[in-house]
C-alpha cells in the first residue's frame, strides 16, 4: 500500500514538472511563430509596397494629366500627389488610411523627376525615383 | 498470482508523461523552425525583388538622362542592370525634343543558372 502511494506520488510529481515543461516550451514556440509571422508580414508589406511604387512610377511615366494617374493619386498640391490604402493594399479614402503612397514631382535637367514613397505609419517601407522627359 | 496481478493493475506508467511531453515538445520546436526558416526567406525574396526593381529603374533614368543629353537622330546604347543583365534601348530622338521607343528592353547576357538548393538554415557570419 505505501509502495503504491508512493509511485502515485511520484506519478504526480512528473506529471507536473512535465505540464510546466510543455507550458515553457509552447511559450518559446509561440514567441518564435509570432516573429515569424512578423517576418512574413514584413515581405508582405515589401511585395505590395513595390507593387505599388512600380503602377505609381507607370502611370507617372503616362503623365500627370492622364486619366490613370487621376485614378490613382489625388493632387495635394502643385507636384505632390497622395494616394491612401487600407490594411489589404486597397485603395481606400483618407479615413481607413494603413499605407500611403506619396509622389513627388520635381524638374531636373530637362528631365521630370518623381520620388515615389510607401509608407505607413511615417515608417518608409519602399521608395522609388523616376525620371522622364520633360515634354 | 492473482494477488500479483491485480499489484500489475495498479502499477503507474512513470516516464510516459515525459515521453509524451518530449514529442510534443520536439514536434513544435520543428515546425516553429520550420516557420521561422520559411518566413526569412520570403523576405530575402522580397528584398532581392526590390533591389532589382530600384536598378530597373535606376537603369530607366540613366537611359532618360542619356536621351535628354543625346542630339536629335537614331539612338541606341545598352545599361547595365546588375550582372549578366541590360537594359536595351533603341529610338529615334525628334528634334523637338520627343523620344520615339523602337525597343526598351532588359537582355540576359549570361546563360541562367537555376538554383536547385533548398536552403533551410544560413547562419549570419
Amino acid at each position: 500500500m505505501k509502495k503504491r502511494v508512493a509511485s502515485s506520488h511520484l506519478f504526480l510529481t512528473e506529471l507536473l514538472l512535465s505540464i510546466l515543461l510543455l507550458i515553457v516550451i509552447i511559450a518559446v514556440c509561440l514567441q518564435i511563430f509570432a516573429s515569424a509571422d512578423r517576418t512574413s508580414e514584413k515581405s508582405q508589406e515589401l511585395v505590395q509596397a513595390v507593387r505599388l511604387a512600380s503602377d505609381g512610377a507607370e502611370v507617372f511615366y503616362q503623365g500627370e494629366d492622364s486619366a490613370s494617374f487621376a485614378e490613382v493619386f489625388t493632387k495635394i498640391e502643385d507636384g505632390l500627389y497622395l494616394s491612401n490604402y487600407n490594411a489589404d493594399f486597397i485603395k481606400t479614402a483618407s479615413g481607413d488610411t494603413t499605407y500611403i503612397m506619396r509622389l513627388e514631382v520635381q524638374e531636373k535637367e530637362g528631365l521630370k523627376q518623381a520620388v515615389i514613397s510607401v509608407s505607413k505609419a511615417d515608417a518608409m517601407i519602399y521608395e522609388l525615383i523616376v525620371e522622364k522627359l520633360c515634354q | 498470482m492473482r494477488k500479483r496481478n491485480k499489484e500489475k493493475q495498479h502499477t503507474v506508467n512513470i516516464g510516459l508523461s515525459s515521453m509524451i511531453v518530449i514529442l510534443i515538445g520536439l514536434f513544435f520546436m520543428v515546425m516553429a523552425a520550420l516557420a521561422v526558416s520559411h518566413a526569412q526567406n520570403d523576405y530575402q525574396l522580397s528584398r532581392r525583388m526590390a533591389e532589382h526593381n530600384t536598378k530597373y529603374y535606376a537603369a530607366s533614368n540613366q537611359a532618360m538622362e542619356k536621351i535628354a543629353a543625346a542630339e536629335p537622330g537614331e539612338i541606341s546604347f545598352a545599361i547595365p542592370v546588375e550582372q549578366g543583365q541590360v537594359l536595351q534601348v533603341v529610338g529615334n530622338k525628334a528634334t523637338d525634343g520627343s523620344f520615339q521607343t523602337q525597343v526598351w528592353k532588359i537582355i540576359n547576357q549570361d546563360v541562367m543558372e537555376i538554383e536547385e538548393t533548398i536552403p533551410f538554415f544560413t547562419p549570419k557570419e
